[in-house]
């Protein structure tokens, strides 16, 4: 059989390593072989081969040099900057945020963790689901090829001549996406693309979106913008909307981009990606009601979706209708997704939907499969659930056990100081409480606890300045707000 | 990910180790039977040619539903090359009947299939007679077959080769062959009835249309290049994307052609028109039309790569999933027969399915939990309060791990050095100089076997051994771990310490660390040597004894070369790098001088004398000996080194501050630079490049200056702590103090001679001693009770030593007025002096918290992990435990304010500045 035959079928099935191996070696034979070449870089390729719209990982420089938002205070509602500032969304009373104040959300994607700091300190913490003191860099969050060969790389990035190329589009297209993608090197990328661009006299759409893919790495959000812009122009593709979109969600203009799903939904109906989209812009805009409208379309299209199907479960969940948010749980267990959090989950919907000789046992295969980055948030749940039964000290026991699972666990520390509290040792208390409002300032509860305790204990002014920082946390929440006019009712009679 | 899972309805296995791909499997009546039962086709790699019936059969003895029977098989035949593609059509001329055509690389075969008739079904057998078969000139890669040009009731065939050409053949002649323009890998490739056009996706990423007509009146490009037309295409369409495949699907509003591509499924129109597109979040591995009855819609069947899952689409929307249990690479639907609409699926290795869509769930079966139903509830209970008990003691006494003492009869871990100095000697090959050295071997016995324990060996700064860490990866019970190391000196410094320690960790079979320790002493001939004594030396130390003075012959018979018999009353030593020789007197009026030209020398040889005077009288039994030393302190020279050492240590400071100035400049200059360089209108760069190159220079030099100071600060460090160790014990020895082990352990920890090589800059050797010498002299060795204030000073870094001397002369002062530094309340036990004896010493250390692995998982976009990670919700409803705190009602409890410091730090930074009541609130804050 011809070996180069066999290399394309090993390339259909996917065993890309043996057709990496058989492509060397037929190129050993005739290096010239373009054909062979060319199959080698595709199979190089697809190795790691992300799709450069989901890859969305911020990494601290990109967030902090951030100068591409327009406006520096957004009017409500219009920026992801301000999530909070959107009444309708749920309190954090009920549904925790993130350290930009926005939900947390169903299904954690890329970016998801982050959120958009407002301070360099704040950026430098680490947010609740991550286990690294180390922020993402650009170096960390991006997925460049690591696999090295024996004999240096297959292709000398630096040595090419790209215009020769360039006027190969039957080449050039599978050369730059291996130097995109596999090599990580945009700048050689764009030159490619840019020479082919023009090779092509403008007229080839790929082209302008690869040039665009590369502006938006390089951070030219406005010129990728064009360029897309450009090649939609030139056919309506789906990628080209969703390119669009994930620019103006970089340029912080939710409400642009939403504009832009919805043209690609006359266009493309009922497609599953622009509805997550819309999905997910909604959601971190704080409008859950939209966000989980738009999931639930995009169960209709795919009624797969496991990101749509546990994100409309947590939003049940929040919104107190635990019984529902069990279906959607289930639904998910009967697909397969089977994992801790999976288990935990459906633990937390059974306590609250009063399922209660379901709960030991979630939580107990939630243990038997959480591993070491999932294991605390599990204790911590089961100490919920024995606060909820009032077995105090089985939940200071759980919270003691997050705690030894991951010491950065601020919910834990929250919660031992509210039952140090009740066991009336106000020192261990207030060190929990400290504890947990360094580390996540985000939280309103430790700060409004350690009011409540200063309070009690005669030291007005520290209650002061916790219960002020809880309200700038969380401006709505009631109890803040008349410990607030109760201890500034006594200052001003002093 | 899919709730159902599609049911076998009939299933086998095709050869063993034998290699599949699209285009092996075909499902056609392929003998053109009466009864129009769809027959399945599978061509392998290797050659073998297999064709199934498929039929349900029930097992007649067990009833149950038999999903393979041997009868299925109608006809299986090892051809003598590779089969690449099977197909059925009408490829005979003469009749209009299917034939099975079969392309292999170099030669293409038609056959006609046909059933001998026999009796019965169980008699017949099939036999395959050729057609024809055209040999080709180039290797094909696929081909596609159909009524080209509008002929009635006849499949033409197209072949395209490796190279991109495509080759027509008329049934047994062959037409024309031509090569399509910027081919380069060939792809999959179709044919369109109803524009007579092929489509194929060619390497440049378009979907491209040639019509039949065009190719056949368009001159092959490289017979005739010259005459005839261009092979130019109908229309193409720009897709970006690879296909995998390419369906032609007849609907009722006409064909359609569906590309499945890599990342997505394009829907075209046969005149080029994009009508949707659907995105895939996997790359599809087989696809094809699915034609449910009375629908005149697009629904098609599509399995993708590294998900077992079959996908059916109506249009964009998902319609059904089922899980299968193979990754195929080919999928055909059957038409005709009992098994009419079950879907055929092979996979790479041969493993052929019939399938029908089942509504039974596949129910994810987790894995049971092991446990035993029947519980005792009982001994449960009783286990509960026992590890409640547990808890609680261990939580009362703070998690303290109290040292057990059953490990010391585990372990036996001996340091000794060998009876004689190597020969030759280590040194000289390590270092190249010519000092003697000396072998220490250790040895751990154990009880129980351990694992990775690691040895490591302390030696004090002129000394140095070659290697101090040694992992050793297992120590066997039976057998003890011997290591022996050489030791010597490597510096050219005074030996301030003489106390060689080696200690050893490892963890226990229960997981808790354990260190153990062994010290011993370093002998005197590792750093002296014999020589002529010296006299009118500048420092001498006398000490009296209350015995007459020993022979120092026999005192010293090892550092003597030779054996002398006559009494010796001068000996001369001399350390090595040192041109200074100490020389010891030993006169008959029951004293002993030690003296020398440099005073940091004499404290080895003095420790060396005192120890061997101690022992050579305690092996005669004279235990009332008392060795006295009563003249005055060498107060002049400890100063002197003091002041030395404080010397660099302030020059130490002062270059760190200037580095600390330079490179703030560095910086400031940077930043200037880079504002330059940012700026949008270029600006003259006014010399800060060259003011930024001299910065740069002078860092580095004054880095380098700090270097020299640090090795000047080591070896003055060492010159400190000789003196000190000589002070202190002359100080113990001092007929005025007359002081016993307990006290001199406190004199140690106050002089800290350990401390001397400190390198920290604000609390180093003079700051510390200073503050314990204030303390001692302002509580036990206070002149009055009221002088005995507790409150310390703050830690100042001192800016000259003056005060220190005179703490120092008045400590000397209070001492020799019989003062005692002896306090209440310090146990014997913290005080732990220098052990000469060889010792083993085990602790349990507690237990280390070990660092949790710190990385961060990057989460993986949801379009690669099929298993997504739902974030879990935490609800947070502590609000509910505590608003009952919250009621204003309540009478304020009269609690003390705790200090702040007496809280238990719990992390790094927590424990903020205590404000106390009294402060009055900002009512700036409040307005």
């Amino acid at each position: 059989m011809d070996p180069l035959f066999l290399a394309i079928s090993l390339y259909r099935r996917r065993k890309l390593e043996e057709c990496v191996e058989l492509c060397t070696q037929l190129l050993d034979k005739n290096p010239y072989d373009q054909a062979t070449w060319s199959l080698k870089t595709k199979a190089l390729t697809e190795q790691v081969y992300v799709d450069e719209i989901e890859v969305d990982e911020e990494g601290i420089s990109e967030l902090m040099m951030d100068d591409n938002a327009i406006a520096t205070v957004a009017r409500p509602g219009t920026s992801f900057q301000r999530p909070a500032t959107n009444s309708g969304g749920p309190s954090p009373n009920v549904r925790p945020t993130t350290q930009s104040g926005r939900p947390v959300t169903g299904f954690t994607r890329p970016g998801t963790q982050s959120g958009r700091p407002g301070t360099m300190e704040q950026a430098l913490k680490t947010p609740r689901t991550a286990h690294t003191a180390r922020p993402v860099t650009s170096a960390s969050g991006r997925y460049a090829s690591m696999l090295s060969t024996a004999d240096g790389p297959f292709i000398n990035v630096s040595r090419l001549n790209l215009n020769k190329y360039a006027s190969r589009p039957n080449l050039a297209k599978t050369l730059f996406e291996y130097i995109f993608h596999h090599e990580n090197d945009v700048r050689t990328a764009l030159d490619l693309a840019a020479a082919a661009t023009e090779a092509a006299q403008y007229k080839d759409w790929w082209w302008k979106v690869q040039i665009g893919k590369c502006y938006y790495r390089l951070g030219l959000f406005r010129d990728a913008e064009k360029q897309f812009k450009s090649a939609l122009k030139q056919q309506e593709t789906l990628d080209i909307y969703l390119y669009l979109c994930k620019v103006y969600v970089k340029l912080d203009q939710p409400l642009a981009a939403i504009e832009v799903y919805k043209e690609g939904l006359e266009k493309f109906a009922e497609e599953s990606s622009l509805l997550t989209g819309i999905a997910r812009i909604y959601e971190g805009l704080n409008d859950m009601e939209n966000s989980i409208k738009f999931y639930k379309n995009v169960l209709k299209s795919d009624n797969m979706s496991v990101e749509a199907i546990a994100s409309i479960a947590t939003h049940y969940f929040y919104t107190d209708q635990p019984e529902v948010a069990l279906k959607f749980y289930r639904r998910l267990l009967q697909m397969g997704v089977s994992n801790a959090e999976m288990y935990n989950n459906l633990g937390l919907c059974c306590f609250f939907a009063q399922q209660y000789d379901m709960v030991l046992t979630c939580f107990e295969r939630a243990l038997s499969l959480a591993n070491d980055e999932n294991v605390a948030d599990v204790w911590y749940n089961i100490g919920h659930v024995a606060l909820g039964i009032g077995d105090m000290s089985l939940a200071y026991q759980c919270f003691r056990l997050t705690l030894a699972n991951n010491n950065d666990h601020a919910e834990a520390y929250n919660n031992l100081g509210v039952l140090e509290m009740k066991k009336g040792r106000i020192e261990q208390a207030r060190a929990f409480f400290q504890a947990s409002f360094n580390l996540t300032p985000h939280m309103f509860e430790p700060h409004f606890n350690f009011a409540i305790l200063s309070d009690k204990i005669g030291d007005l002014q520290h209650s002061y300045n916790s219960v002020r920082r809880s309200l700038e946390a969380f401006p709505e929440h009631t109890d803040s707000k008349e410990l607030f006019k109760v201890l500034r009712e006594q200052f001003a009679t002093l | 990910m899919s709730l159902f899972k599609a049911r076998e309805w009939w299933e086998t296995n095709a050869g063993e180790q034998e290699t599949f791909d699209k285009g092996c499997l075909c499902v056609a009546n392929i003998d053109n039977d009466q009864d129009k039962v769809d027959k399945i086709i599978i061509g392998s790699y290797n050659g073998i040619l297999r064709i199934y019936k498929p039929s349900i059969k029930v097992d007649e003895e067990t009833g149950k539903k038999l999903t393979f029977n041997p009868d299925d098989v109608l006809y299986e035949q090892k051809l003598s090359e590779p089969i690449l593609q099977v197909e059925a059509g009408r490829f005979i001329s003469s009749t209009e009947q299917l034939a099975l055509a079969i392309l292999h690389p170099r030669k293409f075969c038609v056959y006609a299939v046909s059933k001998s008739s026999g009796n019965n079904d169980r008699l017949c057998h099939y036999q395959l007679k050729i057609a024809y078969e055209h040999n080709l000139k180039r290797t094909s890669f696929n081909f596609c077959y159909g009524p080209f040009g509008g002929v009635k009731n006849k499949d033409l065939v197209c072949i395209q080769s490796l190279d991109g050409s495509i080759s027509i053949l008329e049934q047994d002649a062959f037409s024309f062959t031509r090569h399509l323009p910027g081919a380069l890998l060939p792809g999959p490739f179709s044919y369109v009835p109803s524009t007579d056009s092929f489509v194929t996706v060619s390497s440049n990423r378009y979907l491209e249309s040639y019509k039949y007509q065009i190719l056949a009146v368009a001159a092959d490009s490289k017979e005739d290049s010259k005459s005839g037309k261009k092979v130019a295409s109908d229309w193409s369409l720009n897709i970006g994307e690879q296909a995998v495949e390419i369906c032609v699907m007849h609907t009722s509003t006409g064909y359609m052609i569906l590309v499945a591509t890599e990342r997505s499924i394009f829907c075209v129109k046969e005149n080029g028109k994009v009508i949707w597109q659907k995105k895939l979040d996997l790359v599809p591995s087989a696809c094809t039309p699915f034609f449910a009855p009375s629908s005149e819609n697009i629904r098609y069947i599509l399995s993708v790569h590294s998900s077992e899952n079959l996908f059916i689409y109506d249009k964009t929307i998902m319609i059904w999933a089922a899980q299968i249990h193979i990754e195929p690479v080919a999928i055909k639907v059957i038409r005709e027969g009992e098994m009419k609409g079950g879907i055929v699926v092979l996979s790479e290795n041969g493993n052929i399915q019939v399938l029908y869509l089942g509504t039974d769930p596949e129910l994810m079966a987790p894995p049971s939990m092991s446990q035993n139903r029947d519980m005792d509830y009982a001994a449960m209970d009783r286990e509960l309060k026992q590890l409640q008990s547990i808890i609680k003691s261990k939580s009362s006494s703070a998690g303290v791990v109290l040292p057990t003492k059953r490990a010391e009869d585990e372990l036996e871990f001996i340091c000794q050095p060998e009876p004689q100095l190597d020969s030759p000697s280590i040194a000289s090959s390590e270092i190249k100089e010519d000092v003697p050295s000396l072998t220490y071997k250790v040895t751990i016995k154990c009880k129980a076997a351990l694992n990775d324990v690691a040895l490591s060996i302390h030696i004090p700064a002129p000394f140095a051994t070659p290697t101090t860490l040694i992992n050793i990866p297992h120590i066997d019970a039976s057998k003890p771990y011997e290591h022996s190391f050489p030791i010597f000196m490597k510096w050219n410094m005074a030996p301030s310490n003489l106390s060689l320690s080696t200690s050893i960790r490892f963890n226990t079979s229960q997981g808790s660390p354990y260190t153990a320790t062994a010290t011993s002493k370093i002998p005197l001939r590792l750093f002296a040597q014999n020589a002529i004594p010296m006299k009118a030396n500048e420092h001498k130390i006398t000490l009296n004894s209350n015995t007459d003075a020993v022979d120092l012959a026999k005192l010293f018979p090892d550092i003597l070369a030779t054996s002398q018999t006559e009494p010796l009353a001068a000996i001369g030593l001399q350390v090595f790098g040192f041109k200074e020789v100490v020389t010891i007197l030993a006169s008959t009026s029951k004293r002993y001088r030690v003296q020398s030209d440099n005073f940091t020398l004499v404290f080895g040889v003095v420790d060396e004398l005192v120890s061997r005077l101690k022992a050579y009288h305690t092996r005669l039994g004279q235990y009332h000996f008392i060795l006295s030393f009563d003249s005055q302190l060498p107060l002049t020279e400890y100063f002197a080194a003091i002041d030395a050492h404080f010397d660099l240590r302030q020059k130490e400071n002062e270059l760190s501050k200037t580095l600390g100035e330079k490179t703030g400049q560095l910086r400031a200059v940077q930043r200037r630079l880079l504002t330059r360089f940012k700026d949008k209108t270029p600006s003259p760069l006014n010399n800060l490049d060259t003011l930024l190159d001299s910065t740069y220079k002078q860092i580095l030099a004054l880095a380098d200056s700090i270097e020299r100071n640090r090795t000047l600060l080591l070896k003055c460090s060492c010159d400190l702590e000789a003196c000190t160790r000589i002070f202190c014990l002359l100080l113990k020895l001092w007929t005025q103090t007359n002081m016993d082990d307990l006290e001199y352990g406190i004199l140690e920890s106050v002089l800290w001679p350990n401390g001397c090589s400190s390198l920290s800059l604000t609390q180093g050797w003079h700051e510390q001693v200073d503050a314990t010498i204030t303390f001692l002299l302002r509580t036990s060795l206070a002149k009055s009770s009221k002088d005995a204030t507790l409150n310390p000073q703050p830690l100042q870094i001192l800016t000259d030593t003056v005060k220190l001397k005179k703490h120092l002369a008045l400590l000397i002062d209070r001492l020799s007025k019989g003062g005692k530094m002896m306090m209440e309340g310090i146990k014997e036990s913290h005080l732990v002096g220098n052990n000469e004896k060889k010792k083993v010493e085990i602790k349990k250390a507690e237990p280390i918290a070990k660092p949790r692995p710190q990385h961060r998982p990057v989460p993986m976009p949801s379009n690669t992990s099929s298993t997504a990670i739902s974030e879990e919700p935490l609800p947070e409803e502590e609000e509910v435990a505590v608003r009952k705190f919250s009621k204003r009602e309540e009478p304020t409890p009269k609690v003390t304010l705790p200090s702040l410091d007496d809280l238990p730090p719990l992390r790094g930074g927590t424990a903020r500045e205590g404000k106390t009541t009294e402060d009055v609130p900002d009512l700036d804050d409040l307005a």
